[in-house]
């Protein structure tokens, strides 16, 4: 019962909502049928007037009248729809549901109903189940004709009836109404020539028209017939040779056979299952690219990393953001395009990095200018396809005879689909890793193929120790390829956890000359494999792999800065140093690695200071790697030609130095002043590398040889560095101190190639471009004037009857709403739980006068017994 | 009796004995100070000596000798001893402060009688008495003990002159000049000066009583500081000491002094050494020059010369900055002068550290607002465009280096710094120039640190450029520069 109170309540709040929106209208309806004509006349009595207390002029009124008895009666009627149903149906678990389409829905058009049962019902029988059923008594029909034996045979049929009543086209067209017109007939008349048919009775044309007619007809009765008896005979010679043919038919055995013997059986077998296969084997995939395609992709990959790096060196935002627009912008997505020319670079012969559409005119071009030699390219360009091709089949040969190799892979760790999935570099990397296979065929043996990472550091160097530097790649790279990102959720972590240990790796290989994994070797061979693997992890996941660069990069600092920067760090800073550039891009704009590796090299170059071999050898290292990480961006850094300067400066020969230019950590008195002036002069010279060692090595004294191998090198570094930096505007004093520091360098001493190179600086120097123009101020946009939103002000006539917020209003006019509808939803269930009281009163009367009635008869019954029983007795 | 232990204990060595000792002392003659029974009883003629005034003077005598023994005590051999020793006198004196022994007819009593000899025996002749003085340093903080320790100093230094002075002497002597530092004559005195009553003492007690207001007799203290400083001056300092003079005497002393203008020597002295001392000497020249009316026409071609590289390596390097944005502040400077500290500036930061790029670009910046006919500088239209630079960087004249008709290119070459902090500040040529000075102070001392912490605050969220050439070693890639210098080994 709570439930059903529960119910009533919520409905009948509803039919509030509906009766004030049903009834107003009526309530209008009505008045105005009352103030028109009162057509419509209430009975006074029936009536209740609303009496008006201060009659306002030009106020509507909203109700002058109502009818509470009318009102009344529909209130009733309604409940009986509604509660009344709910009430008789209290204790009833089972519901009549009428599902008739459309029953429910008054809205809808009865024509409409209609269809859509009927459609419904077609719909029941075209079903599958009935789809097959010819037997069923639902018929084919044609224009409303079953299509069945019966009829089929009676087109056959020679009928009477056929087309009994229709007269030829023609024949009518001449003969009906005096023949269709004098015009035709005349033409007639002249094209014959003669005048045939002109004294004819009417009798003889009539007879003439009916002979036609008959002969007509039974020509085409003929041609029936002769159709009907062709049909026949076909038909027996069919049963005939049936009847010859039955015992011809093929037995399953047969059958069996034929599929056995079938050369396309195997062809068949395979389909069959690539057809039923759920897993997904059989997917259509992409058509194979060919060696060309997969060039070309490649280096539109490139490319357009390329574009996205010089826009990140520029320090832009990204493209998808919209920029200012201007005042004057339509906004209809116009943009003045500016002139995008693509600079054609040639590389071994083969134009590199070309978009297609212009890839034509290109070819145009050079065609029209110098036909002979795009011919002769063209040539190479043939024999080169033609010994790419070769190579590539080669390459092909290989693939397919790893193929078992692979195949063994999967068997062992069921990594199937890692091949296919991988990306198409990855591919290219497998590639070149499969020839390194070949090499290594002895070690391939002996390494297993599947890796599980470690849990911790010192089980990774366990698998690592004991082997040569290939080794470790094949290793590291089985490692990766095993717990690909791709394969599996856990793998990305598992990546990440290997990136931290070739971190460490490195810093242990580049620390010391002890440790390395087999003894003999130097650890320093290592590095160049690691490197490439930790690239690999790089590309796989950037995010992490930076995060945790970043954490080495600050240890390394904190590091240093313990020193104060007074001293150059350990090889293994340097080696982290060196790969962020290999790992990220060094020329974007601000970049989260790469712009506080700069710092770190900056710092370096600026503060630390320079008292031995070791000190330079780091020195001009991080001078290296510094302009090799400014020197696409062509970015300035003070430090580094200090530095460069300042090493000139210590190898000239000079009592009081306090005249040259020298910038603080280097100074102009005490023995490191002249830490790279030769004792001897030098005549011979061979140019050899420094080498990443010699920053660890601290005993290595300082040779004639090194140093002038040092003023050569850095001589070189600062002509590309003036190279680099020729187009800022004022490299002229930036390059002034390097001039007068070599004009100092007494270079009798040193050999033909320093002499050279210094040469060739000052002509470099010499020759940079001049001054220019004097800064002039870019006229900035006219700033436009601001622009104000109209404040609008509502114009009130009268007083406001409400104060306040706007919020505040609608809050206030809400819950004055809330407060009326809760009004109404109480009285709604007052009058709810009337109704029912009467009902449940008016089926106890009921039920009571049933009784009594039953009763009363009972009791009739009896005493009309009691009665005869009494009389039968009086008649004993 | 409690005090007889202590007449003992200066023959006892051990030291945890002697601290106890002194801890107990003190607890013992604090409590009998707040008690007023330490007092020298008035002698009224015809009136026999009761026994509790010959107890009271008994006491007194003991109190004296216990400050004796203290006194002695801070020569002792352990430093905690020592410092136990002073912390007692110290703590004692405010005691006194607040019950006098005698009640003087002036309205602030504080115990100068006992910190004569304190001073005395700390500003020794022989030994380095840095760890102790460096514990005064808190109570320096406090108006009535500068002032008096002041005065204390300048007795000593009057009676010092005469035996000659030492080395060890003048190390003392800074350490408690330094902290000395009197308001000037007009400044308005605080309404509550920290007293050395006030000192670590509870509230409870203070408020009790009436609250004792003292104000520095500026006369007296004029004169102490007069007294001092010429003998200070006079003596032979070392290249510390020197160093040191020269911050504090601008900073501290000379507003003081009757006749500033008698340092002139010794500041044109230190100016033209050159180098740091240079640096430091010339707030003391500018402020000569500036309210002295010390006429010094070569002062901006100096500070000029001072403009060299090694200026942002200096340990003075944000004072020198500080200075020079002072300096260039007036009005009456002429404009080209300016113009070629600008390119002077300008030039510098071509050889500078990355760390001073910033502040010398703020300050340009700073100048330009200050200066506004410097605009040129940065927006010439008329001028032709030019073979070579103008600006003469040799010319040791500011006058005649041609640098307003020169234009600031170096700026432009620091938009293409590779740091973007830098980069970013040089950005400023092309938009308007903001209409308030930068502070100076905020720039002045960045480290390469914070640059290295603000380029690793980048976070790395959802993306990391990476680069997309695959390498084959560590110096076998594209775009390699190096490898034709370097290998692995």
């Amino acid at each position: 019962m709570d439930c059903l109170s529960c119910r009533t309540k919520h409905q009948s709040y509803r039919i509030v909502n509906m009766n004030k929106n049903s009834v107003k209208p009526q309530s209008v309806r009505n008045r105005k049928g009352f103030e028109r004509g009162k057509e419509k006349r209430h009975n006074p009595f029936e009536l209740h007037i609303n009496r008006v207390k201060h009659d306002v002029l030009g106020c509507k009124r909203k109700q002058d009248f109502g009818l509470p008895g009318v009102a009344r009666a529909k209130a009733v009627k309604k409940r009986e729809r509604s509660l009344l149903l709910e009430y008789k149906l209290r204790n009833k678990s089972n519901v009549f549901v009428d599902r008739r389409i459309g029953e429910n829905d008054t809205n809808m058009d009865p024509d409409r109903k209609i269809a859509l049962r009927l459609a419904a019902e077609k719909k029941r029988q075209f079903n599958k189940k009935e789809l097959f059923n010819l037997n069923d008594e639902d018929e084919l029909t044609h224009k409303g004709l079953s299509l069945d034996d019966y009829n089929m045979n009676d087109k056959l049929d020679i009928s009477d009836d056929d087309e009994d009543d229709m007269l030829d086209a023609q024949f009518v067209k001449e003969q009906h109404f005096g023949g269709g017109g004098f015009l035709t007939k005349r033409e007639e008349l002249g094209a014959d020539g003669k005048d045939e048919s002109k004294p004819k009775s009417r009798k003889d044309w009539i007879d003439n028209i009916i002979a036609e007619y008959k002969k007509k007809k039974f020509e085409f009765k003929k041609k029936k017939e002769e159709h009907y008896e062709a049909v026949s005979k076909l038909d027996a010679e069919l049963q005939s040779f049936m009847q010859i043919m039955a015992t011809n038919t093929m037995t399953d055995d047969d059958k069996d056979k034929a599929q056995k013997n079938c050369e396309f059986r195997d062809y068949d077998i395979l389909m069959r299952q690539l057809i039923f296969d759920r897993s997904g084997k059989a997917m259509a995939v992409e058509k194979l690219k060919t060696p060309e395609m997969l060039a070309k992709e490649e280096q539109e990959r490139l490319l357009k990393l390329e574009e996205d790096r010089v826009r990140r060196m520029k320090g832009k935002e990204d493209k998808g953001k919209v920029g200012l627009k201007s005042a004057d912008d339509l906004d209809d997505g116009f943009m003045v395009e500016k002139e995008s020319r693509f600079h054609v670079s040639y590389k071994d012969g083969e134009i590199i990095a070309k978009p297609e559409d212009e890839e034509t005119d290109v070819d145009d071009q050079d065609q029209d200018e110098i036909p002979r030699d795009s011919k002769e390219e063209e040539e190479g360009e043939d024999e080169q396809n033609k010994s790419k091709d070769e190579k590539d089949d080669d390459d092909d040969d290989d693939d397919d005879d790893d193929e078992s190799d692979k195949y063994s892979d999967i068997l062992e760790e069921s990594t199937s689909e890692e091949d296919e999935e991988l990306p198409e570099e990855k591919v290219q990397v497998l590639k070149i890793n499969h020839k390194k296979r070949d090499m290594m065929e002895a070690a391939k043996a002996e390494i297993p193929y599947t890796f599980e990472v470690p849990q911790d550091y010192e089980s990774f160097w366990v698998l690592l120790e004991d082997h040569s530097p290939q080794e470790v790649s094949l290793i590291l790279e089985r490692m990766i390829s095993c717990n690909h990102p791709s394969l599996g959720a856990n793998n990305k972590e598992k990546c990440d956890d290997i990136f931290v240990y070739l971190m460490q790796t490195l810093q242990v290989l580049t620390d010391s000359e002890d440790d390395s994994p087999i003894s003999g070797v130097s650890p320093m061979l290592y590095v160049d494999y690691i490197v490439l693997h930790i690239f690999t992890i790089t590309q796989l996941s950037p995010v992490n792999s930076a995060k945790a660069f970043s954490q080495v990069l600050e240890e390394k600092y904190e590091d240093c800065a313990k020193a104060k920067f007074r001293r150059y760090p350990m090889a293994s800073t340097f080696a982290f140093l060196k790969i962020a550039g290999i790992l990220f891009p060094a020329s974007d704009y601000v970049h989260p690695i790469m712009t506080p590796v700069i710092t770190f090299l900056i710092q370096l170059l600026g503060c630390a200071k320079i008292m031995s071999r070791r000190d330079i050898t780091a020195a001009l290292f991080s001078a290296h790697l510094l302009f090799e990480y400014i020197s696409l961006s062509k970015r300035f850094v003070p430090e580094l030609t200090n530095l460069l300067n300042g090493l000139l400066f210590i190898a000239i020969q000079e009592n009081n130095k306090t005249h040259l230019p020298f910038t603080p950590p280097f100074k102009p008195v005490g023995a490191p002043a002249y830490l790279l002036v030769l004792e001897n002069a030098v005549t011979e010279y061979a140019e050899r590398n420094l080498t990443l060692v010699g920053i660890n090595n601290k005993e290595e004294e300082l040779t004639d040889d090194f140093k002038t191998d040092v003023l050569y090198k850095s001589v070189k570094l600062l002509h590309h560095v003036c190279k680099c930096w020729s187009e800022l505007p004022s490299v002229h004093s930036i390059m002034a101190p390097t001039m007068k520091l070599l004009h100092f360098l007494s270079l009798n001493n040193y050999p033909e190639c320093v002499n050279k190179a210094v040469e060739e600086l000052l002509s470099a120097i010499k020759s940079l471009p001049t001054q220019g123009s004097a800064l002039v101020k870019e006229e900035g946009k006219p700033a436009s004037i601001k622009m104000f939103e109209p404040a609008v002000e509502n114009v009130m006539e009268g007083t406001k009857k409400h104060h306040g917020t706007k919020a505040y209003l609608e809050k206030q006019k809400l819950i004055h709403k809330l407060k009326r509808e809760r009004k109404g939803a109480r009285r709604e269930i007052l009058r709810d739980n009337a109704f029912l009281a009467r009902q449940q009163l008016m089926e106890t009367l009921k039920s009571d006068a049933e009784r009594k009635r039953k009763i009363g008869q009972i009791m009739s019954g009896l005493q009309t017994q009691e009665g005869e029983f009494k009389k039968m007795k009086n008649k004993k | 009796m409690q005090t007889s232990s202590s007449i003992y204990f200066n023959a006892l060595s051990e030291t945890r004995i002697v601290t106890s000792a002194i801890t107990g002392i003190h607890h013992i003659f604090t409590y009998l100070l707040n008690e007023q029974s330490i007092r020298i009883p008035k002698k009224i003629e015809g009136r026999v000596e009761i026994a509790n005034d010959k107890f009271n003077r008994w006491l007194h005598e003991r109190y004296e000798e216990t400050q004796g023994k203290l006194l002695s005590l801070l020569k002792h051999e352990e430093q905690p001893v020592q410092e136990l020793a002073l912390c007692s006198i110290v703590k004692l004196m405010q005691s006194e402060i607040r019950h006098p022994l005698k009640k003087n007819s002036s309205t602030y009593q504080f115990p100068d009688y006992r910190l004569e000899p304190l001073m005395t025996a700390l500003v020794s002749d022989s030994e380095d008495n840095h760890h102790l003085i460096t514990l005064l340093f808190e109570y320096m903080e406090c108006q009535d003990f500068m002032f008096f320790t002041l005065l204390a100093l300048s007795n000593i230094v009057n009676v010092q002159k005469d035996k000659g002075i030492s080395e060890t002497f003048m190390k003392n002597l800074f350490l408690l000049l330094e902290h000395i530092d009197i308001p000037e004559k007009d400044t308005v005195p605080l309404d509550h000066p920290k007293l050395l009553v006030d000192q670590n003492s509870d509230k409870t007690s203070a408020d009790s009583e009436k609250p004792k207001t003292f104000k520095i007799p500026y006369k007296k203290a004029k004169k102490a500081i007069n007294t001092i400083w010429p003998v200070v001056l006079k003596y032979p300092l070392t290249p510390n000491l020197y160093r040191r003079c020269l911050i504090l005497i601008p900073e501290k002393v000379m507003q003081h002094l009757d006749e500033p203008l008698r340092l002139t020597d010794f500041f044109m002295e230190s100016y033209n050494l050159g180098g740091a001392i240079s640096l430091l000497a010339l707030q003391g020249v500018f402020i000569l020059v500036n309210k002295h009316d010390l006429e010094y026409p070569n002062f901006f071609t100096k500070l000029y010369a001072l403009m060299e590289p090694t200026i942002f390596h200096a340990k003075y390097k944000p004072r020198f900055f500080m200075l020079c944005d002072r300096f260039l502040s007036s009005s009456h400077i002429p404009e080209y002068l300016v113009a070629a500290f600008v390119k002077r500036l300008a030039r510098l930061s071509l050889v500078a550290p990355s760390s001073s790029l910033v502040l010398i670009i703020k300050f340009i910046i700073n100048l330009l607002i200050r200066y506004p006919g410097l605009k040129k500088l940065i927006n010439n239209p008329n001028a032709q465009p030019f073979e070579i630079d103008p600006y003469d960087a040799e010319e040791p004249e500011p006058a005649k280096c041609k640098a307003s008709e020169s234009s600031l290119w170096e700026i432009v070459t620091l938009q293409q710094h590779a740091l973007p902090y830098v980069s970013k500040a040089a950005g400023f040529l092309k938009k308007n120039l903001p209409s308030v000075e930068y502070d100076i102070s905020e720039f002045v001392e960045t480290t390469n640190e914070e640059i290295f912490e603000r380029a690793c605050k980048m976070n790395i969220r959802d993306k990391v450029a990476t680069t997309f050439q695959k390498p084959h070693g560590l110096f076998k890639y594209s775009d390699d520069k190096m490898s034709q210098f370097w290998s692995v080994m």
